[in-house]
């Protein structure tokens, strides 16, 4: 068990630099998972935890102690990689046990160790298999199973559901979950997948370009986003996001529809509302011409533009609706307090 | 090779299918012919090869030439010669493979200044074949005294461009990750080479191995010029310098035999690799 803490933390590949300063600070036991899309500097960020890549300014600690110029074996962190990175000619008990060897633990310790993080990732039939005969799901226990048994202060997490089938990740996205309370070891985890980043996090860092846009639990990230891109990020279908002008508590879209908001913000601004939260009305405001429905049994999404303008609009109503009852102009209104504003410059949240 | 045509890739075993192992017999007794009139001389006497016709089957003579040419030879014992070569062609090949893994592994793991400038120093060396520069070595070899010896047979042809351009290509396959996984694991570079590196590399270094003992194993010029002592000489400079000069005349069973022995030991290598590395790329993956 570890406290991690960053202090901004800033990164640069020669002139170019693609961190600009991120800080947290990591309890005991914690579970934080950096979510982004590609390129947003994620993966650099928990590869600087790791100590596979230099700091460029700002300290990394694990338990107060700045660790910036160790080596990753001396920070006492264990990594599980997308690949698995699981060495090929290993087998699945030595695998396991390499960091234990190089370490100059006690050969007995380290069977002992092997075998209790074996049983509890139900590998104990494939310890004398080589990972080339194990499938995806398994090769993933391996990986986690080499992170396990060295007992480490910070589990560190490098996208490592990405490479397995959709049904496979929501089983090991749960096992991972189950695993990290069990052994409450502090935990870092890199994901592209926002449902992933909502289901397993208990807070989550959103990062963009280089910038962590928020830092919280997934749910204050989804009901109080800081930014427009937290906003659109987090949440599916993503967030409709419509420019207009707030006056006396109500904000007029570019098309002329009004939208009662309850708050006394005036001037330009962005209003995000989400797919889910809007509701059919026949007096509604939000007047949308619709183009397309998916329906995914228990709701169906609705695709189509903002009556008079281009902006795309997304609905998500329960239940089905068949393409053909949707066509032509539709009526939605969405309750006042369901309702996010942005700043439309700086793209900052405005609270109400 | 035959496990191919049992597995039976071509289904359809029409004329065509007969007529390819016709064509492929007739050119294989073609080119064994020579060998197996290089057997049948070293198995009979001297004026039967010089009478015509030459004879085509064994004689009984078999024992009696192999025994002569292992233990006197015409100026030094054949047992010598081989054993001279296996020193050099094992010197070379070793030596080779271990200097040439790891100045791979310095190339692709590490960053130091001039990393780039010195792949392609290396790299340029194979552009100059050993006669280029034979004189220049003639003269650093003389220099430092290993004329005659096993150091001065071997040293110079000790650095190859090749098997460091291999390895280097295949270092540049093994992902990134698992180099980051043993630094995480608490690996310094040197363990993790040994640990895994090399044990990956394994069905690269034994087909390496093939071709650089036949290379060693085949080498004339060099030897040709600095081995001037026949206890010295390798086995296939030795076969030429027991031609005679002059009047002599040639003891053509004993050269024969000499030759036959000079092939053995590569085809052995081969042999014996053969199986090694097929096993290993049944095992290999990355």
């Amino acid at each position: 068990m570890a406290t991690v803490s960053l202090n901004d933390i800033r990164k640069s590949f020669g002139a170019l630099e693609v961190i600009h300063g991120v800080n947290i600070d990591i309890n005991e036991g914690e579970f934080i998972v950096i979510v982004g899309p590609s390129g947003c500097g994620k993966s650099t960020l928990l590869r600087m935890v790791a100590g596979l890549e230099t700091v460029t300014s700002g300290e990394i600690q694990i338990n107060d102690i700045g660790v910036n110029h160790k080596e990753p074996m001396d920070r006492n962190i264990a990594m599980v990689f997308q690949n698995y990175a699981l060495y090929p000619h290993m087998s699945v008990f030595d695998n396991m046990a390499y960091g234990l060897k190089i370490a100059g633990t006690a050969k007995s310790e380290i069977t002992e160790r092997v075998a209790v993080a074996a049983k509890l990732l139900q590998l104990e039939p494939y310890l004398k298999r080589k990972p080339r005969e194990l499938s995806g799901g398994q090769r993933q226990r391996v990986a986690m199973g080499r992170a396990i048994v060295r007992k480490p202060d910070v589990f560190l997490f490098d996208e490592p559901l990405s490479n397995l089938d959709a049904k496979l990740r929501v089983q090991m996205r749960l096992e991972i979950k189950g695993l990290q309370k069990k052994l409450g070891i502090t935990s870092l985890y890199v994901t592209h997948d926002q449902v992933e980043a909502m289901t397993l996090a208990d807070r989550m860092i959103v990062m963009n370009e280089g910038v962590a846009e928020q830092i919280g639990a997934p749910l204050e990230v989804y009901e109080r986003p800081a930014t427009l891109f937290a906003a659109q990020f987090v949440g599916s279908p993503s967030m409709n996001i419509l420019s207009g002008t707030a006056k006396d508590g109500a904000v007029t879209l570019d098309n002329g529809s009004v939208i009662e908001t309850g708050t006394g913000v005036n001037g330009a601004v962005k209003i995000g509302i989400r797919p889910e939260h809007v509701v059919e009305d026949a007096n509604g405001s939000i007047v949308v011409n619709s183009a397309m429905s998916e329906p995914l049994g228990a709701n169906t999404l609705l695709h189509g533009h903002m009556s008079g303008t281009d902006t795309e609009f997304v609905v998500s109503l329960p239940g089905v609706h068949l393409e053909e009852s949707l066509g032509g102009e539709k009526r939605f209104s969405a309750p006042p307090s369901t309702i996010h504003l942005f700043d439309p410059e700086s793209g900052q949240r405005i609270s109400r | 090779m035959a496990q191919n045509s049992r597995s039976g890739m071509v289904e359809n075993r029409g004329s065509s299918y007969w007529l390819t192992h016709v064509g492929l017999i007739i050119g294989i007794l073609v080119i064994f012919f020579p060998i197996w009139v290089a057997f049948v001389a070293s198995t009979v006497t001297q004026p039967e090869i010089t009478s015509p016709p030459m004879p085509l089957w064994p004689g009984d003579r078999f024992f009696e030439n192999y025994r002569d040419a292992l233990v006197s030879g015409v100026n030094a014992p054949v047992a010598r010669m081989l054993a001279n070569s296996l020193v050099m062609a094992l010197g070379i090949a070793l030596g080779k493979i271990v200097i040439s893994i790891l100045s791979a592994f310095a190339i692709s793991y590490f960053k130091f200044p001039g990393r780039r400038t010195f792949f392609w120093l290396i790299f340029l060396t194979l552009m100059l074949p050993v006669e280029v520069r034979i004189v220049p070595t003639y003269e650093v070899v003389a220099g430092f005294g290993m004329l005659n010896s096993y150091s001065g047979l071997i040293f110079p042809l000790i650095a190859s461009a090749t098997a460091t351009f291999l390895f280097r290509q295949f270092f540049m396959t093994v992902p990134d990750e698992l180099a980051e996984a043993a630094r995480v694991d608490g690996a310094r570079p040197m363990r993790f080479f040994w640990d895994i590196l090399l044990p990956m590399s394994r069905t690269n270094i034994a087909a390496l191995f093939v071709i650089l003992f036949i290379y060693g194993w085949n080498q004339y010029l060099w030897p040709l010029l600095i081995t001037t002592d026949p206890s010295m000489n390798t086995i296939v400079m030795g076969i030429k310098q027991m031609f005679p000069s002059g009047d002599d005349i040639a003891d053509w069973p004993v050269i024969m035999a000499t030759s036959i022995l000079a092939m053995v030991p590569p085809v052995l290598v081969v042999i014996f690799m053969q199986k090694l590395f097929v096993r290993g790329l049944v095992d290999s993956e990355k």
